[in-house]
């Protein structure tokens, strides 16, 4: 694939759709720790992009994101009743914030 | 923390309790610390649960138990601090509080009176006694030997009459027709004994050995058996046999017949019967005495909340427009000895209502009284380490368990199951083990008495007493219970039965 430039584009989400990205904070023990420096974890949406995150993220808690990463968890595989099963995918994003901002998660 | 007395009434006290904000603040995190060692939370392993998440999660609870506890040490140092014995549960009531900021909080409480023990030593308590009394003995022996006269064949044959024993045949029929349980053979009549229907016994007089009659009776009309009663029956009677009634004579002839040895033996066993009666009254006796004795001594302030309670239960007592539902017995005036605890549950409106003044005034003497001698006992117990031992405790059980024959079993196992009822026999026998102790202790006189002063002084107020040990309570938390009742009754209500069954014997 070929190195070309990406085009900034200032996206603009509505309300609903910010809703609809940002499903639930992660509460766990790495996010908690991760949490002290300024990076607060969300589940979001498969389909949800690192500028849609940041819009979303921005508007909801009002917020300046300096990052976002990304990482899709991919579910377990189960055995229910002795058929193989699959968890859904989770699409994790490790959101950074500006200097001295923090979002409290709790509250959510 | 900072607590002041605001109020010292008699014995009402009220404190105020400050707790400031860091102080809160340090219980809270304590908390919520031990909570973080404990918690599960998913994404978390057990005990690495950061206190910011514990926080946010069990925050308001822990500031909960934190103010709790807080106010509990807040009210032990108020009453430790002042040194207080309560007479009541306190009350506390938390005034103001807002987060980050003091909290305010008001207790209130009654204590004990300061009882001065009066010296045990000193008090001079009259211990009637009555004498063994020959002639009580011999009156309830001739009595017995009255109704045991043994009947002897006639000297010489004569017409029966009144007091013989004839022995009978007879049917009777009503309108000619013999009827079920109109005819016997063999049966022996005592003449004048009234155990037959009214003029039977009458139409006999006078008939003589082999002599066959026929004695026209009307039944009574409240005859139990319905189809006979108010009819006109005619028996036909053959006297058998006369005997005539020998003279009561006491001697071991008589003493055999009812299954003694010999005379004396006779005479042991209701000498038995009677002092056992008596002891029971005299014990009464004494046991006003010494309560007389106490209360005489130095009056003290009676806690209101435990004078109210006992006042609503004697004003109930005595109140006939007060509910009734209570199984309380109106046949002395303040014979009420149970404890009323269970009064708080159900609250019946004013139980004084419609009682005059003097009545009033009456109850609220007799519930001061009960009171102050309850916490008198209660606290006589405790300075001489007086303790109700299990062994004492199973004692009365079994004792309890005597009164029910037949059902012992049943009983004995509802003590077991219910510690309650255990603790509940538990206050009279700290109370009988008090007057014992003081008994011991005290100036004790005889004082011979004759048995109807004993009864009647027993009668007329056995009752005010009773009370005494209910507060005791303290230690047991028991109430005086029906079982107390009971022992108190029984002497007086028994009595009459008593002497029927020694004369039985």
């Amino acid at each position: 694939m070929s190195i070309r430039a990406r085009k900034r584009v200032n996206i603009v989400v509505s309300k609903a759709a910010a809703y609809d990205t940002i499903l639930r904070p992660i509460i766990t023990e790495k996010a908690t720790m991760a949490n002290e420096n300024g990076q607060v974890t969300f589940a979001v949406a498969m389909d949800a992009t690192k500028p849609e995150i940041k819009a979303a993220v921005e508007m909801l808690f009002n917020v300046k994101v300096t990052a976002v990463n990304t990482i899709v968890q991919k579910g377990k595989t189960k055995t229910f009743r002795g058929r193989p099963g699959r968890r859904s995918d989770v699409k994790k994003a490790m959101v950074t914030l500006a200097e001295g901002q923090n979002i409290d998660l709790m509250g959510v | 923390m900072n607590v002041s007395e605001t109020k010292s009434d008699g014995l009402l006290r009220e404190y105020k309790i400050v707790i400031t904000a860091d102080e809160i603040e340090t219980e809270v995190t304590k908390k919520l610390q031990e909570i973080a060692a404990t918690v599960k939370m998913p994404g978390f392993r057990p005990g690495k649960v950061p206190l910011s998440v514990v926080k946010t999660r069990f925050g308001d609870q822990a500031r909960g138990e934190a103010i709790k506890t807080a106010l509990d040490e807040g009210a032990r140092q108020a009453i430790e601090g002042n040194d207080l014995k309560l007479a009541s549960q306190p009350k506390v009531d938390i005034k103001s509080y807002e987060e980050n900021k003091d909290l305010e909080a008001s207790l209130a409480c009654e204590v004990m009176p300061a009882i001065t023990m009066p010296d045990l030593a000193k008090l001079a308590i009259e211990k009637p006694r009555i004498e063994s009394d020959s002639k009580e003995i011999d009156d309830a022996l001739s009595r017995i030997a009255d109704e045991n006269r043994p009947t002897v064949a006639l000297a010489k044959p004569r017409a029966a009459k009144l007091g013989d024993v004839v022995t009978i045949d007879f049917v009777g029929r009503i309108d000619g027709e013999a009827f079920e349980g109109g005819a016997a053979e063999g049966h022996a009549l005592e003449l004048g004994s009234n155990s037959f229907i009214p003029g039977f016994e009458d139409g006999l007089v006078g008939a003589k050995t082999d002599e066959t009659r026929d004695v026209p009776v009307t039944f009574p009309e409240e005859y139990q058996a319905a189809h006979l009663a108010g009819k006109l029956a005619v028996f036909e009677v053959t006297v058998k046999d006369i005997q005539e009634k020998a003279d009561a004579s006491i001697d071991d002839e008589l003493a055999k017949r009812l299954g003694f040895d010999d005379l004396d033996g006779l005479k042991d066993a209701i000498g038995q019967q009677i002092n056992g009666q008596h002891a029971t009254a005299l014990r009464q006796l004494v046991k006003k005495n010494v309560l007389d004795a106490l209360a005489d001594g130095e009056a003290f302030d009676v806690p209101p909340s435990l004078f109210q309670q006992e006042y609503e239960s004697v004003a109930r007592a005595m109140n006939p427009n007060a509910s009734e539902a209570h199984h309380h017995d109106h046949d002395h005036d303040h014979d009420h000895d149970h404890d009323h605890d269970h009064d708080h549950d159900h609250h019946h409106p004013a139980a004084d209502e419609g009682m005059s003044k003097a009545d009033k005034d009456e109850a609220q003497k007799i519930a001061t009284r009960r009171v102050r001698l309850g916490l008198l006992i209660a606290e006589i117990g405790r300075v001489n380490n007086i303790d109700v031992t299990e062994e004492d405790t199973r004692k009365a059980v079994f004792e309890e368990a005597r009164r029910y024959p037949g059902q012992e079993q049943m009983v004995l196992e509802y003590f077991q199951k219910n510690p309650q009822a255990m603790q509940q026999i538990a206050g009279p026998i700290f109370e009988d083990k008090v007057i014992d102790f003081i008994l011991e202790m005290a100036k004790v006189s005889e004082v011979v008495i004759n048995k109807d002063t004993l009864y009647q002084a027993d009668e007329s107020d056995a009752a005010p007493a009773k009370k005494a040990a209910k507060k005791s309570a303290k230690k047991a938390d028991s109430k005086t219970p029906a079982a107390k009742k009971a022992a108190a009754k029984k002497p007086a209500a028994k009595k009459p039965a008593a002497k029927k069954a020694a004369a039985k014997k």
